[in-house]
């Protein structure tokens, strides 16, 4: 049966715009067969893991994501065509080797890609977020590229370069500025007071921190562009493909900071990336297009949620308070779909009670803010008109003989 | 400097009596004949006369030297007798001043001479120097025990630290005030063992990040499997608070926190939850690391990482996590990551982990850390806690 993977779509002339999913889309073209497998270019949204590149396995019936999960699955469960010339037959020092040199990639280059296409806002605004305006089919573009770049900044957060977002530091400057002129007793219009002096106020933040940036760059590169690749194995090659090709991006990207440090102090790196690359996806620029992609949707076994669903989830993830525990439900809820889909026994949901309890105590409280618009002010006149009741048991004693009077007759 | 006149000409040395008059002494030797006759009132000449022979830095009066009740003629104003004697009674008792509580006196009395490590830990682990039972925390206290620095420890917590993580380092009172972040540690060890800094190579750099898969699966282990609950309770909760309550929270916030770190990790969207965490592949992944990181150990021929002669900051590091895992992760129910160290290259990390354990904390846990103070005050020092 045919293998799935979902991986994000193509940008930057690569075949996707995630080093990871790049990576993967390489192992699969360096060592499976194109009858084995298809790639479906989708976004987190759809797979149940929430995390691209997701490998669908209709025979065992798994969803496993993460580049090194994937590996592991096919070196154990490997599809007819599989043959990965190095698996098992390399060392066992190469495969040490090999992992920590992709363990070093997707925990230190990552948070690098992040700062470069992510984290700088000019760089996000005009090559990384059109970029995913074209991959995501319409409505997503609203939600899935915020949410991402969230994922993306909190993964280079340690590294201390949030200043990049020039967004957010705008908007610190602007309340703060709104802050002083509340507290001040004078406020100086903006056209009195000066300009910018000095030439640090003209800078773009990537040039202002551009010995800082290139010496994170170079901690992570120093070690990368030592290693011998070609004695690794394949999957430690498809990593750095999938790593280095997304750092030497520059077609279109305004602040090239990275790749300009990359491709002018490890040319040898360079060469060897883009060779590999040249090697995995053929030699035309677009080489990776005579890969087996499939459209979304049409793929065999599909187990991707509609647009409109997933449209209507990024919604409900920017609702503020309640976007956290509806994330959270939902992964939980899909974790749960995952497994039972598996033949995994599943304790009983409790989400259907949950869901008719908040039902019923929102319907109570609508019910009792109607009745409590209905209720009269406090201390409000109230009128009231009844019609008085003519009966005999008014008068007293003399009543009640007289309507005994009156019964008996 | 003074002129010279002034060693020549004695000073006039003024003193009040306890009436607030003035009397004025030439010299020394004029001096005892001019103070009242009330020995108590030689407190405040005492005074007078300390500081001026410290001013003009000349022994020319001793503060010692007492002096003698000068016979007094009876004044208007002089007290009588009977009652300067009762006077003379009171106070009747001066208590000594009240001590210090036991936990700073603990620190007062040894951070003169030893600096002190802030570490994760209860009150009574850390004053035996006992392993912390933080993997950050234990990498440190391992090197600067590999390294035979004495410290003491004491517990703390991260918003004690000023850069908002432990461990840190508060050397001795005598030397400096400024604490040493946990990063500045291996410069410091260096600075005391006259040792210049090892600078990792990049082969290095890329099995230090091995710990990172083997990170994950200690925070899914230890905060996120319900089976170990109870230790992350002992651990963290206890030390904390004693409230239910306030534990209930502290430790959803905790496992909050450790989801957010592994799914960040992982490339997911930090809110997500435990839904997105798939538990096997995290231990597939550690298992895949300890098993890489036991070849590494195969082909040193010392038994350290990297063929070192001594256990240094890698092994350290690898210990911060092996070292708790082995001691409480294994061969319990949920204990997973115990077994996974001991499959791990057919056990070259256990006997690795056995040997840098007898290296550093071998000789009975917390030698160093009882050394500076007698039985008794520990004694004295858990019971104060236990009370509390």
């Amino acid at each position: 049966m045919t293998l799935q993977l979902y991986v994000w779509g193509p940008a930057f002339g690569l075949p996707s715009i995630d080093a990871e999913c790049i990576a993967a889309i390489a192992y699969f073209a360096q060592t499976t067969s194109k009858a084995d497998y298809q790639l479906i270019q989708s976004s987190p949204s759809a797979v149940p893991t929430h995390h691209l590149p997701a490998l669908h396995d209709p025979s065992t019936r798994t969803w496993i994501s993460g580049y090194t999960s994937i590996l592991r699955h096919l070196q154990s469960q490997p599809p007819p065509s599989f043959h990965d010339a190095t698996f098992p037959s390399a060392t066992p020092s190469i495969q040490a080797d090999s992992k920590a040199y992709t363990t070093f990639l997707s925990t230190n280059a990552t948070p690098l890609i992040a700062l470069y296409l992510y984290v700088s806002s000019a760089n996000w605004a005009a090559s990384t977020r059109p970029a995913y305006s074209k991959i995501l089919p319409m409505p997503l573009p609203w939600t899935e590229p915020a949410q991402l770049r969230q994922t993306m900044s909190a993964r280079a957060e340690h590294l201390g370069m949030s200043s990049l977002d020039t967004d957010v530091e705008t908007e610190k400057e602007e309340q703060e500025a709104a802050a002083a002129s509340r507290a001040g007793w004078i406020s100086i219009p903006a056209s009195l007071t000066r300009g910018p002096n000095s030439v640090g106020e003209f800078m773009a933040p990537e040039d202002k921190r551009r010995i800082r940036l290139e010496g994170l760059a170079r901690d992570v590169l120093d070690v990368i562009a030592e290693v011998e690749w070609v004695k690794l194995t394949v999957g430690a090659r498809c990593a750095v493909l999938g790593w280095v090709s997304l750092m030497i991006v520059d077609e279109g990207v305004p602040r090239r900071w990275l790749a300009e440090v990359t491709r002018q102090r490890y040319q040898g790196l360079v060469e060897f990336v883009e060779d590999f690359g040249r090697g995995t996806f053929g030699a035309g620029p677009r080489g990776w297009e005579s890969l087996p992609w499939v459209e979304e949707g049409t793929e065999a076994h599909s187990f991707g949620l509609k647009l409109h669903r997933r449209l209507g989830h990024g919604v409900m993830y920017e609702v503020p308070w309640i976007g956290e525990v509806w994330r959270r439900w939902w992964a939980g809820r899909r974790r749960r779909e995952l497994l039972e889909y598996k033949g995994i026994k599943q304790a009983p949901s409790w989400d259907s009670l949950v869901f008719t309890g908040l039902g019923m105590a929102t319907l109570t409280m609508g019910a009792a803010i109607w009745y409590w618009r209905t209720l009269p002010r406090v201390g409000a006149l109230v009128q009231r008109w009844e019609q008085p009741v003519l009966t005999m048991g008014g008068l007293g004693a003399a009543g009640a003989f007289l309507s005994s009077v009156f019964d008996e007759l | 400097m003074l002129p010279a006149a002034f060693w020549t000409h004695l000073p006039n040395l003024c003193h009040f009596d306890r009436w607030g008059r003035t009397r004025w002494s030439i010299s020394s030797t004029k001096h005892s004949q001019i103070l009242i006759s009330n020995p108590a009132s030689s407190v405040t000449s005492d005074i007078a006369t300390v500081t001026m022979t410290s001013a003009t830095a000349a022994p020319v009066l001793k503060p010692s030297s007492r002096p003698t009740p000068a016979p007094s003629s009876p004044s208007l104003w002089a007290i009588p007798p009977p009652l300067q004697k009762l006077f003379n009674h009171f106070p009747l008792v001066t208590l000594d001043p009240n001590p210090l509580p036991a936990r700073s006196q603990v620190l007062t009395s040894a951070s003169d001479t030893h600096p002190t490590l802030y570490v994760f830990s209860s009150d009574v682990d850390a004053l035996e120097g006992k392993p912390s039972i933080n993997p950050t925390c234990l990498k440190w206290q391992t090197l600067l025990r590999l390294n035979h620095l004495p410290f003491l420890t004491l517990p703390s917590s991260n918003h004690a630290s000023p850069t908002g993580a432990l461990p840190f380092l508060l050397p001795p009172r005598n030397l400096s005030s400024n604490p040493i972040p946990s990063a500045s540690i291996p410069a410091y060890i260096s600075r005391f063992t006259s040792t210049k800094p090892p600078i990792p190579t990049p082969r290095e750099e890329a099995y230090l990040s091995l710990l990172n898969p083997l990170r994950l699966a200690f925070l899914y282990t230890l905060y996120l499997t319900p089976e170990h609950s109870p230790l992350l309770q002992k651990f963290y909760i206890s030390p904390s608070t004693s409230s239910p309550l306030l534990g209930t929270v502290l430790q959803s916030q905790l496992s909050a926190a450790a989801s957010a770190a592994v799914l960040q990790s992982l490339g997911l969207h930090p809110q997500t939850g435990t839904g997105g965490i798939d538990g096997e592949e995290l231990y597939a992944e550690a298992a895949e690391a300890l098993e890489s990181l036991a070849t590494l150990l195969k082909e040193s021929p010392t038994g350290w990482f990297f063929g070192r002669e001594r256990p240094e900051e890698f092994d350290a590091g690898l210990y911060g996590y092996v070292g708790i895992i082995m001691e409480y992760m294994d061969n319990t129910p949920g204990g997973r990551l115990g077994q996974l160290v001991r499959n791990a290259g057919e056990g070259v990390l256990v006997v690795w982990w056995e040997q840098i354990k007898k290296e550093a904390w071998g000789g009975g846990v917390g030698e160093r850390g009882e050394m500076m103070r007698s039985e008794e005050e520990k004694y004295d020092y858990i019971i104060q806690c236990v009370r509390n």
